[in-house]
């Protein structure tokens, strides 16, 4: 077998073994190792994907003639003024430029997509059509307007209002539920492949 | 007097009123200049970005050699940590992801580790189901029905105990959890159009003023 | 909850069986539940498996792009996500590089680079398909829904590079692809709502259809976004990732991953329900009590 392949399936099981002994044993110094191995090991793939992308973004264009460049990697370069408490504040101009452009496109998008795609679609037929089909299209539409009264906060909570919103507190605790049973999957998921991981590494799962 | 003027938060707003409404601007008006300029712009972003992210690192890197310096328990774990932070980060920064070093790191030890870590919370739910799932009421039932009926949707066993579930399951996201996820969706979009268009004309502070 | 030395202590009472359990080191279930999955990984019992009408479309989708078409491949998977859906990942790429599918990778996180890379090498059939005219690999961009919406209209200035440093106007397949419109589709993946920025930038202002392959913890949210009509289908969690390989036709090493799956799930719900006796049995003890 390669010996790097051998020498990293010995690494691989090692360090799930730390990182198990938190909960399965105590906290100690094989699990603080595990965890700062963890630390360490993420932020150089951060360093790393920042280097590949101003690389890749900026770099190469800007050595391929596209000088306008300059600025955007100024205000990058910028961001670190963070670490100097003086010049700080230079931090700001380029967040700003950031976020300008993301809320300019997270408005439009939020309007077009997220508000009245979902409005549109809402509109359900409830004749002719079969009668589960029409029961559920009452259903879907009730839920809807249940849910979205129940984040009125600009009436007092009382009366038909009252009754309106305890029943979107019921739809949206389905909903709730939902996502909690499909969120159990994935996390389980998880769990599962690092141990088939360990096992695979011993020769007693495959 | 010259880095006072600079550091004033009309030229922040500026900036950022200057960026976000000639991205809306975009949207309505066909202008090729304006055009030309936004695609320029959201390049500008997302390069701008890209430097954000590297912070992270030299932040880390910073703490680390604070808390060495200051002798604090467990000092020797981070000095091992923030050289196999620099080793790796070499191998990829000078080799490539494709090379053999930065590979063999992700694969068998960032991989490992990170799934280990992150798979660590998954038995808090088990703990938490026989300590803190009741159904004490209507709420709670409904909460917990919907959820037990989705883990048996997701998972093969449901359709072994009984063929309904997975019909069931189906039922419960294409109705009440499709109109109550359109519902917040509608909801949070308003929020987002609202909360950002205060924060192009300036009503909001960025986190970084504070 | 009430301690079960401290609740002896002040009324004198003896312990309950539901004292008994509270008390009881957690430890003890967090074995019980890394043996039970060890057990299922390690024997083998076969649960049948259903294949749902999203995963069955998902197909259909690749089915329908043209020989020599280019697709977006976002691979937004971390690792911890790349075990629950990296399988799908695979078979997707292996299925459309086989149909002749040309496909540009890029990603909105950093994992997801490299575990493309692991993912190629991993198909068979990779070395009958040239780098830069069949498929091409870009890095990592940060910036999420910015980078989505920059591609709109300008693909060469937002990606810039690939991850071997050639520019795109050297890379015979990104020749003809300048906007997003030049993509036959986008497939994202991943256990965020990544591709909800594809939706919000791509399939809505310009009509680029797209389908997606996520954990089950979004399920909630490509089920209300497919019925919204805007997702061809999409892949969920290893349930999905093992009916797509049996659709395809690839082998799937998640067998056992899914019988271990059924056993936690059975686990779980079986302790909701034995908390929930509990506190029923406690309830009810305590009006007696009282009365």
């Amino acid at each position: 077998m390669d010996a790097l392949l051998m020498a990293g399936m010995i690494v691989q099981n090692i360090l799930i073994a730390f990182s198990f002994s938190m909960f399965l044993w105590r906290r100690s110094i094989l699990s603080d190792i595990a965890e700062q191995t963890f630390i360490s090991t993420s932020m150089a793939m951060v360093l790393v994907g920042a280097v590949g992308q101003i690389r890749a973004n900026g770099i190469t264009p800007l050595l391929n003639g596209k000088v306008l460049l300059l600025v955007p990697i100024a205000l990058g370069i910028l961001i670190y003024s963070q670490f100097f408490r003086k010049y700080a504040f230079f931090q700001r101009w380029s967040m700003a430029v950031v976020l300008g452009v993301g809320f300019g496109i997270v408005i439009m998008t939020s309007v077009e997509t997220t508000i009245l795609r979902n409005l549109s679609e809402s509109v359900l037929q409830v004749t002719q059509v079969p009668v589960a089909t029409a029961a559920n299209n009452i259903l879907m539409i009730i839920a809807l307007f249940c849910t979205v009264s129940y984040f009125i906060f600009t009436r007092p909570r009382t009366g038909a209002l009252a009754r309106v919103q305890r029943f979107g507190r019921y739809f949206m605790m389905v909903y709730f539920g939902a996502v909690f049973g499909s969120t159990v999957m994935s996390r389980l998921g998880n769990y599962i492949a690092i141990i088939q991981t360990f096992l695979n590494n011993l020769g007693m799962a495959t | 007097m010259a880095l006072a003027t600079l550091r004033s938060r009309e030229i922040v707003v500026i900036i950022l009123a200057f960026c976000g409404l000639a991205v809306l601007a975009d949207y309505f008006v066909r202008i090729p200049v304006l055009r030309t300029a936004v695609d320029e712009l959201k390049v500008w972003a997302v390069l701008i970005a890209a430097f954000a992210t590297g912070v992270g690192f030299f932040g880390y890197a910073r703490r680390t050699i604070i808390k060495t310096r200051a002798r604090e328990p467990g000092w020797p774990v981070l000095i091992y940590g923030v050289i196999l932070a620099i080793v790796m980060s070499y191998f990829g920064i000078f080799y490539g992801v494709e090379g053999t070093g930065y590979s063999w790191l992700f694969n068998y030890v960032l991989q490992s580790v990170r799934t280990a870590t992150v798979a660590l919370g998954t038995p808090f739910i088990f703990s938490a189901a026989l300590r803190a799932f009741r159904a004490r009421n209507l709420d709670a039932v409904l909460f917990l029905i919907a959820g037990v009926l989705l883990m048996l949707y997701n998972a093969p066993i449901g359709e072994v105990i009984w063929s309904g579930f997975p019909v069931v399951g189906q039922w419960i996201l294409d109705v009440p959890q499709t109109s109550v996820n359109r519902a917040l969706m509608i909801l949070t979009g308003l929020g987002l159009a609202a909360y950002g268009i205060r924060y192009i004309v300036g009503f909001e502070e960025m986190a970084a003023e504070r | 909850m009430v301690d079960a030395k401290e609740a002896g202590q002040k009324t004198g009472r003896t312990k309950t069986l539901a004292d008994r359990v509270h008390s009881m080191d957690r430890r003890y279930m967090w074995w019980f539940l890394t043996i039970l999955v060890a057990t299922m990984l390690v024997i083998d019992i076969s649960i049948p498996l259903k294949i749902g009408d999203e995963t069955k479309e998902f197909v259909t989708f690749m089915d329908s792009f043209k020989r020599g078409s280019v697709i977006l491949f976002s691979n937004d998977n971390t690792v911890t996500v790349n075990n629950v859906i990296g399988e799908a990942c695979t078979a997707t790429m292996r299925y459309l590089l086989e149909r002749g599918v040309k496909i540009v990778f890029m990603s909105l996180r950093q994992d997801g680079v490299s575990l493309t890379l692991a993912s190629l090498r991993s198909i068979p059939t990779v070395d009958r398909f040239k780098y830069g005219v069949d498929y091409v690999q870009f890095g990592y961009y940060a910036g999420d829904t910015r980078v989505v919406a920059a591609l709109q209209r300008d693909v060469w200035g937002t990606l810039g590079a690939d991850v071997r440093g050639t520019a795109c106007k050297d890379i015979p397949l990104m020749q003809n692809i300048k906007q997003c419109t030049d993509f036959a589709a986008w497939i994202e993946s991943g256990g965020g709502s990544q591709f909800t920025f594809y939706i919000n930038n791509w399939s809505v202002p310009y009509n680029v259809p797209g389908a997606c392959i996520q954990t089950a913890a979004n399920l909630p949210d490509m089920t209300t976004w497919y019925r919204n009509r805007l997702l061809n289908g999409f892949v969920s969690d290893q349930t999905g990732s093992a009916a797509l390989s049996r659709v395809l036709g690839y082998p799937s090493g998640l067998g056992r991953i899914l019988n271990a799956q059924s056993a936690a799930h059975v686990l779980l719900i079986a302790l909701i329900l034995v908390g929930n006796l509990l506190y029923v049995q406690e309830k009810l003890r305590n009006q007696r009590r009282e009365k």
